[in-house]
């Protein structure tokens, strides 16, 4: 690790790249299918609708990818979704100030990542279980606060315009949000202590322990950012519709985790990263547009989602083979479990 | 021994917070709604607009309002969504209204035929001598209302029907909710454009009911066309979404209406539509009636929408004529009734 820090940057970026390359050529060869399936799809208006009908499963897939690097699952962020959703519309509503509301939302995202880190640390439930616990209660929260209908509100204002409509320089707000919120998901997971500490839990939970990683600290972070996420995507679904509908939301977990499977992450943890995860929400709401565009049924469009999922995690399956054949140290490192004691020894 | 006293100390909190919180639910579970004994009552009571020349007569009760002093079951299959939120508000106000001598006992199925299925048991239990209910499932609920007939209690079934010998069955059809919608889809558009559907969740029976009836209503009229179907799952993220690339798909004047199988889908695809600049040339037809609809309609954004009526407080006095010993026919049914600029003044604060 001593090497001259140009260098190394410059080597970590080939070797990261490394691992993308799945989800990036997918990306790519869809692109390419696409051109010659669909000429609409490259009108700029929908170029447009595309990035912005990935924002809100992005921003949660980021959220979700710190998660599952720890080798955990947050199943509850479709739930936090509709009550952030429905909570902002109420508060907007009510004439409290936006940036009230949103400082507001996103503590209840917290919240509810906090609840699900102390159930999983604390008291040791598996993730799976206890999210999937948070998700009824949650979903259960919102239709009590909501009383089951959608909450209308008819205020504007320009910071909700970030969340919704606005457009900067023809780019929408919400395309706006999710970059920055991708870029700093990227610049947390490798470039911060933290970050290394995210691979090597889900690399091993105990091994990470004993070179000294807080653990219960950092689960219990990851399910906060996770539900941060979630936050920010419910007051972008509130404020892009002017309701919060207390069905919103509904199955956003596992598009979000399709996202970061796509993207090359490993369900169990440790491997993978968030350039995927965001190749992999673009590819997610690609899919769909083309699908619609080019007029194919309801029905067959669940069949092909399901096929390009299991197409993308057998792609990078195969592609992590090849290079642990070719270089089993370089995987090692890309899968960042080499990392954690030099950072913990800085 | 020091674990062994946490572990303990936990468990005890663990269970005093559990019982807390289920004392607490079954407060909201199954209660009376109310009991009290009320003031002055209108003659006969009101129905609504929605209960055509059939249903007003079907429902004419001959006894007293004031009269009708006994205990009636409403059983939702949930409420959860807005449908049945509405139902259960409407029929607790329209039981204080036009029966303060009833007594009304509310459970909520919560979306589970087994949850519902022990609701309808207890209030058998409790004394009940008519239940109102709207099964989760026709069939996982057809025993429990076996069980409950057994027991000397009449049923109604509300919106939808239950797959056993019940007294009546009292809602709307949502096949004439889309044929409704094609007549108006024909008329507005002159025979003649091009219509894209946004269908509803998959499978699901609204769904396939609501295509059928506006498939058969514009069937006669050749020049109209369905040019895609697709589904956005009654959702108005996804109506806004898979309008978007609609919208794409055809170009401008390529659409001359918008045909969906809710409201809220309407209102995604509206935005949709506003944000594409293409507000005059497409005409968006919907099913509900819902309140945010009829503020859209208000607007002049929103052609129409056909109101699926809630049954409420027709099924209630339906309830009333079974507790006074009068006869009720075994269908009554609601008329899907369009609402447009002409007429959202009679409907507003009628839905849900």
């Amino acid at each position: 690790m001593s090497t001259n820090p140009l260098s190394r940057i410059g080597g970590t970026v080939l070797r990261r790249m490394g691992s993308y390359t799945p989800p990036l050529v997918m990306l790519t060869s869809m692109l390419v299918l696409t051109a010659i399936l669909s000429p609409n799809f490259f009108q700029q208006q929908n170029l447009i609708n595309v990035a912005r009908q990935s924002t809100i499963i992005g921003i949660v897939a980021v959220g979700m990818t710190f998660v599952i690097l720890t080798g955990g699952i947050d199943l509850s962020v479709g739930s936090t979704i509709a009550l952030v959703a429905v909570s902002s519309a109420m508060m907007i509503q009510s004439g409290l100030s936006m940036i009230l509301v949103i400082l507001l939302a996103v503590a209840i995202g917290l919240v509810v990542g906090i609840v699900n880190g102390v159930g999983v640390t604390f008291l040791q439930i598996q993730p799976f279980v206890m999210t999937l616990a948070m998700l009824g209660i949650v979903r259960g929260a919102v239709f009590q606060t909501s009383n089951g209908s959608p909450k209308d509100f008819f205020v504007s204002s320009s910071l909700l315009d970030v969340f919704g409509n606005g457009k900067y320089l023809g780019i929408p707000g919400p395309v706006v949000l999710f970059v920055v919120v991708a870029v700093a998901g990227l610049f947390v997971l490798r470039y911060l202590p933290f970050g290394r500490y995210v691979y090597a839990i889900g690399g091993s939970a105990e091994a990470a322990r004993l070179s000294g990683v807080r653990t219960t600290r950092v689960v219990i972070t990851v399910y906060a950012i996770s539900g941060a996420c979630a936050a920010i995507a419910g007051v972008m679904t509130a404020s892009r519709l002017s309701v919060g509908d207390p069905t919103a939301g509904n199955l956003a977990e596992l598009d979000a985790i399709a996202a970061v499977v796509i993207g090359g992450t490993s369900l169990m943890g440790g491997v993978g990263g968030m350039v995927g995860t965001i190749a992999g929400a673009l590819l997610l709401a690609m899919l769909s547009n083309v699908l619609n565009l080019m007029g194919v049924s309801p029905y067959y469009q669940l069949i092909v989602k399901g096929a390009v999922i299991i197409f993308a995690v057998v792609l990078t399956q195969f592609a992590a083979r090849a290079s642990s054949r070719r270089a089993p140290r370089l995987l090692t490192e890309e899968a960042g479990t080499g990392a954690p004691p030099g950072g913990a020894t800085t | 021994m020091r674990a062994l006293k946490k572990v303990m100390l936990f468990t005890v909190a663990l269970l005093a917070l559990a019982s807390a919180a289920i004392a607490g639910c079954g407060g909201s579970n199954t209660t009376p709604a109310s009991s009290s004994t009320g003031g002055s009552v209108a003659a006969a009571p009101k129905l609504s607009q929605f209960c055509g020349t059939d249903c007003q007569s079907a429902l004419a009760l001959k006894a007293d309002p004031a009269s009708i002093d006994c205990t009636v079951g409403l059983s939702w299959n949930s409420f959860g969504h807005p449908y049945g939120a509405a139902t259960g508000k409407l029929t607790q106000a329209a039981q204080k209204e036009l029966f303060p001598n009833m007594k009304l006992l509310v459970s909520d199925g919560g979306g589970d035929s087994t949850v519902q299925s022990n609701g309808v048991d207890d209030m058998v239990a409790k004394g009940v001598k008519v239940i109102i209910i709207s099964p989760n499932d026709a069939k996982a609920l057809a025993p429990a209302v076996d069980r409950a007939t057994k027991a000397g209690v009449k049923v109604i079934a509300s919106d939808r029907s239950v797959a056993t010998t019940v007294s009546s069955y009292i809602g709307a059809e949502n096949i004439d909710t889309g044929t409704v919608a094609g007549e108006y889809a024909v008329k507005v558009l002159g025979g003649k454009g091009n219509i894209v559907e946004l269908q509803g969740s998959l499978g699901a029976s609204p769904t396939i009911d609501r295509h059928k009836g506006f498939a058969d209503a514009i069937a006669g009229t050749p020049g109209l066309k369905v040019i895609a179907s697709p589904n956005a799952d009654y959702n108005r993220e996804k109506g806004r979404k898979v309008m978007e690339d609609m919208l794409q798909r055809f170009g401008k004047g390529k659409i001359q209406a918008v045909f969906t199988h809710n409201d809220e889908m309407s209102l995604g695809a509206i935005q949709a539509i506003k944000e594409a600049g293409r507000q005059d040339e497409i005409q968006v037809i919907g099913i509900d009636g819902q309140q945010s609809a009829l503020e859209a309609i208000k607007a002049g954004q929103y052609s129409g929408s056909v109101v699926y009526p809630i049954d409420s407080p027709e099924h209630l006095v339906a309830a009333a004529k079974l507790c006074a010993g009068e006869t009720i026919p075994e269908r009554i049914k609601l008329t899907a009734t369009l609402v447009t600029k002409d007429n959202v003044a009679d409907i507003d604060g009628k839905t849900f």
